[in-house]
């Protein structure tokens, strides 16, 4: 007779009762778990690295990184296995040291009947395999818009036999799984972007299929909607089939990532508005024209910086009056559409005028810029004492002051007069260009006046604050042709003061005429801030460059930006998947 | 009084600090062509609050930690003391704005507002800051760290602002260490999540409030500088403050005339002097006010002044100025009347030759009250004429015609005058002065102004 022993070579009646006891023990006080099983690796594509293999099909023994022996993108069955497990609740903390990412004593440890894992999983649970504990699903998350109760997902990161599952027979009944909460990664990638909406999802992009319209696929980590019917082999992103299902993935609703990337971006938003461009911005500030060595070209200025006055665009040198004669004229400004009638004398004469006035009650004297009444009087012929003299009339000219000019031309806040000198009005015909003031509050002579421009930034200059605009804001480019202010040759008619761009180098040059050659006065360097395309930094030209190049060795264009590991170097042969 | 003044000022620092380690992206594995999938690692502050970080998790332990991403905390501010300079310097910097207009929202090509900045020395910091990278996998963290590790060679620069006037925007970003994983190794993976520490420091100014000054500059500056032996002047207490020399911009002179102010070339002869009754006319110039207001600011009208100093006066004569309208060359002067001096005689009607002119002789008939001052002697003890009867007056003076005696007399004895004494020409209302030791009347504030003699208030 054999000795009494519970302990058997084979698994026997014993060990299936107990057995059988346990998992009806776990079947009526345990909880569901959903088993999200791993399958293996996801298909990388080919690959040249040997300690990067590719698999055509996933299996749990692959390891996708044979150098830092990791499993990144793992595959998972698409079916979930339900299974029921037990675990000790406990009370859990956030976790705040490690700034709130963590519910760092969020791990529990499941124990679930071996045999029953065996037959639903197929294999024992593993490290990486996903758990849903569906008792623990929050219907009440913060934000209430959530489409959907969040789910409570953990990932094994341990599993073992568990030292209470083994009974009298010495055999285990029991699987104990260490489970920690899963993290929005790359290894659950698989899981957690599958879309909500399972009604019209279609698991992974299968090339062989065809896609009827409003079905969802998974096709490299993204959600896709077929917008039309996509016959076989028309993969993602074509968009004229495809178009990306936009924030209806599980890790969009349960993730913080997107709350995250807008966190950054308003932190990427103040820093812009604080720094829009490296540098300094001195296009506000005013730089005071002054005269160079020229007022025009080849003729020198002979105030070398003193302030250079507005230009008068209006002065009329042609019409030089007589000498002690006032005569009357039209003054003709061929800038302004109306011309003006008035005497023209010289100064001795209105000194002779004001002289003989000075002195009377005359409250309109006589003086330069009046506004005039003119008109022409009869003199009675004056006869001699002897009463002889003329028979006809002497004709003279009568002038009467009316006083200072205050009208039509202009009143004194700056506003125009009439709609005929407003040169956006549509009776004005002018000519107009965009480096000219207009002074309502001025007579003719003075409507228009072109600014001098300044030599240089002046003050404002200093390390990166040349934008490539020219100083006061003024426009690039050539009196009055303003459309030429930027290229890659000087133009060849430029008048002082004309500010150009010269594009063709880098950075580009300002350049000023100053009646005998070109002056460099600042250089376009700043520029976007943050590597980004617009940087136009030495370092971000480098990290930031999507320049393509053709070779025509290879008949190709190929990027510009290549690592140096691999430049110039023939390219191996993909090696074949395992 | 309370104190409160706050800038921002390593808050700006760290919202750039978080915009270079942004929109950097790792890839998220390979699609089944090979082509990399990517995604971008967001950056966020570290030490947030359990209520920030209640709210980002939605209230819920189902929430789950996304990775890779990074957090950037502050470990440290501390006084640099290297980098000290003088505490008491005071930078001034004048800078003039371009006009706004606010109808169209957009800069004009005229000045605008003219400002002085006082800005006191800053005080140096150094800013350490650290950053976290929070990764899943290895492939992912050297992603991060093989793009990163090449901008801070040995610094990146920084900038909090680009505001001109702020000189202590600038500053570098120096790296202070790497902890490349939190991990003990080996000992596999006991957190999901390995965490890269990386240090980094920034030498940062830390300033107090500026001061805006309104640019009143201009004026006339008084320069100290040695002339002849420096070292007899330096002992010489008259001298201490050097030799002082009035300089006005450019040399330009004005010319005062009713209310009109001319500018004139440095060049420009003063003829007729001041001490002529008659008034010189206006040189024909070239000078532009605009051209030389510019240079200090927007002149507002009716508010913009000219101080004008006398040599004659202890104080200025204050007057607005108003451009005119009618030529650049001018501006509109209108004298503050207390600033004047005021009449000390009743004014006069005209200013006459009492020798070629009279009474109904290019003169209207005498009316009681009528005065005139004289520039010529008339009369004598024992003749009378026919428009003065018998009237002796000397140069100078001033008559008068006394209705209750019929007959005009001598309202101002200028031999006898012992204090100086003001009057204005009613004709022209121009004010005179005279003083007995001149012998002479002549303009009291009308005329030229040396430069140096005025001053102007934007």
């Amino acid at each position: 007779m054999p000795r009494l022993s519970l302990y058997r070579p084979n698994k026997q009646f014993d060990y299936r009762f107990l057995d059988r006891t346990i998992s009806e023990q776990l079947t009526v006080g345990g909880t569901d778990l959903y088993i999200h099983k791993y399958a293996g690796v996801t298909n990388q594509g080919p690959s040249i690295d040997a300690t990067q293999p590719q698999y055509l099909e996933p299996n749990p023994t692959q390891i996708q990184d044979l150098l830092f022996l990791e499993n990144r993108d793992r595959k998972y069955e698409p079916n979930i296995y339900r299974l029921r497990g037990h675990y000790n609740v406990q009370n859990l903390d956030f976790d705040l040291s490690q700034f709130g990412l963590f519910l760092n004593n969020d791990i529990i440890f499941i124990t679930v009947h071996y045999n029953d894992m065996i037959d639903i999983v197929g294999r024992k649970l593993m490290v990486g395999d996903v758990l849903e504990l569906p008792h623990l699903l929050d219907y009440n998350p913060l934000n209430e818009q959530l489409p959907v109760a969040l789910k409570r997902f953990y990932q094994i990161t341990d599993s073992n036999y568990a030292s209470e599952g083994f009974s009298q027979t010495w055999y285990p009944h029991l699987w104990r799984i260490k489970c920690e909460p899963l993290v929005n990664s790359e290894e659950f990638a698989d899981i957690l972007n599958a879309p909500v909406q399972q009604d019209n999802y279609l698991g992974d992009f299968d090339p062989t299929k065809n896609y009827p319209p409003g079905y969802t696929v998974t096709y490299g980590g993204v959600v896709y909607q077929s917008t039309t019917s996509v016959p076989p082999g028309i993969t993602p992103p074509n968009t004229a089939y495809w178009q990306v299902v936009e924030n209806g993935s599980l890790a969009d609703i349960l993730s913080t990532y997107n709350k995250n990337i807008s966190i950054n971006d308003a932190a990427l938003r103040e820093a812009e508005r604080l720094v829009p461009l490296s540098g300094y911005d001195t296009s506000k500030l005013y730089i005071v024209p002054t005269y160079g060595d020229y007022a025009a070209n080849g003729v020198p200025s002979g105030k070398y910086n003193q302030p250079a006055p507005p230009i008068n665009v209006t002065t009329n040198n042609a019409n030089t009056p007589v000498p002690t004669v006032g005569t009357v004229m039209m003054i003709k400004n061929p800038r302004y559409r109306n011309t003006a009638a008035g005497i023209r004398i010289k100064k001795e004469v209105l000194k002779s005028i004001w002289d003989m006035t000075v002195d009377q009650d005359i409250s309109d004297k006589i003086d330069k810029f009046v506004q005039a009444q003119m008109s022409v009087l009869e003199q009675a012929p004056q006869k001699t004492a002897g009463g002889s003299g003329s028979v006809e009339t002497d004709k003279v000219l009568n002038v009467q002051s009316l006083g200072m000019v205050t009208g039509p031309y202009g009143t004194a806040d700056n506003t125009y007069a009439t709609a005929d000198q407003d040169p956006t009005a549509p009776g004005f015909t002018g000519d107009v260009s965009i480096n000219m003031d207009y002074r309502a509050d001025c007579i003719p002579g003075y409507q228009y006046i072109t600014r001098s421009s300044p030599r240089s930034f002046g003050y404002s200059a200093g390390y990166m604050t040349g934008d490539g605009s020219a100083p006061n804001g003024f426009p690039l480019g050539t009196t009055g042709l303003e459309t030429t202010g930027a290229g890659i040759s000087f133009p060849q008619n430029p008048q002082v003061g004309d500010y150009f761009l010269r594009i063709d180098y880098l950075p580009q040059l300002l350049y000023r005429w100053d009646g005998t050659m070109w002056i460099r006065i600042s250089e376009n360097v700043r520029t976007d801030t943050g590597f980004g395309a617009s940087d136009q930094s030495l370092i971000s030209s480098f990290i930031n460059d999507s320049n393509q190049i053709y070779v025509n060795s290879e008949g190709t264009s190929v990027p510009e930006a290549q690592p140096l590991s691999s430049i110039l170097q023939p390219k191996p042969d993909v090696l074949p998947p395992e | 009084m309370a104190q409160f003044f706050y800038d921002n000022q390593v808050r700006r620092f760290l919202i750039q600090f978080a915009k270079i380690f942004s929109n950097w992206e790792v890839t998220k594995g390979n699609d089944p062509n090979g082509n990399p999938i990517m995604m971008r690692v967001p950056i966020m502050y570290g030490d947030q609050s359990r209520q920030a970080s209640t709210i980002i998790a939605n209230n819920s332990a189902s929430n789950l930690p996304s990775a890779p991403m990074m957090t950037y905390y502050i470990t440290g501010i501390e006084y640099n003391q290297k980098w000290t300079t003088d505490p008491t310097f005071v930078d001034k910097l004048n800078v003039r704005q371009r006009a706004y207009d606010q109808e169209t929202q957009t800069y004009q090509t005229t000045q605008g507002q003219a400002f002085t900045i006082e800005r006191l020395m800053p005080v140096p910091y150094t800013l350490r800051v650290s950053v976290d990278f929070w990764t899943t996998n290895y492939q992912q963290k050297l992603e991060i760290f093989e793009q990163l590790a090449t901008l801070f060679n040995p610094a990146l620069e920084i900038q909090s602002t680009d505001n001109f006037v702020d000189w202590t925007s600038l500053s570098a970003v120096f790296q202070d260490g790497l902890t490349f994983s939190s991990r003990t190794i080996p000992v596999g993976t006991a957190n999901p999540i390995d965490v890269m520490t990386w240090k980094f420091y920034m030498p940062i100014w830390i300033s107090t409030s500026s001061k805006l000054k309104k640019m009143g500059v201009i004026e006339k500056i008084i320069a100290s500088i040695y002339q002849g032996n420096a070292l007899q002047d330096i002992q010489n207490e008259d001298l201490l403050l050097g030799t002082r020399q009035k300089i006005t911009p450019y040399g330009y002179k004005v010319l005062l005339l009713g209310n009109k102010l001319q500018l004139l070339p440095a060049n420009e002869p003063f003829f007729p002097g001041n001490n002529s009754l008659v008034l010189p006319d206006n040189p024909n110039t070239s000078l532009y006010w605009s051209s030389l207001l510019n240079v200090y600011g927007a002149v507002k009208p009716g508010i913009s002044q000219i101080w004008l100093q006398n040599p004659y006066m202890t104080t200025d004569i204050v007057g607005t100025i108003v451009p005119d309208p009618t030529d650049d060359r001018f501006l509109i002067y209108n004298i503050d009347p207390d600033t004047l001096p005021q009449n000390t005689l009743a004014p006069v009607n005209s200013i006459i030759n009492p020798q070629a002119t009279g009474p109904n002789a290019g003169l209207p008939g005498p009316m009681p009250g009528v005065r005139y001052l004289i520039v010529e002697s008339i009369g004598s003890e024992d003749a009378t004429t026919v428009a003065w009867g018998g009237l002796v007056a000397n140069a100078n003076d001033i008559i008068q015609y006394d209705a209750n005696q019929s007959k005009w007399v001598v309202a101002f004895d200028s031999q006898a005058s012992t204090t100086p004494e003001f009057v204005t020409n009613l004709t022209t209302n121009v004010q005179y002065r005279y003083v007995n030791t001149d012998g002479v009347w002549m303009k009291s504030y009308e005329g030229w102004y040396d430069q140096g003699d005025y001053s102007i208030v934007i």
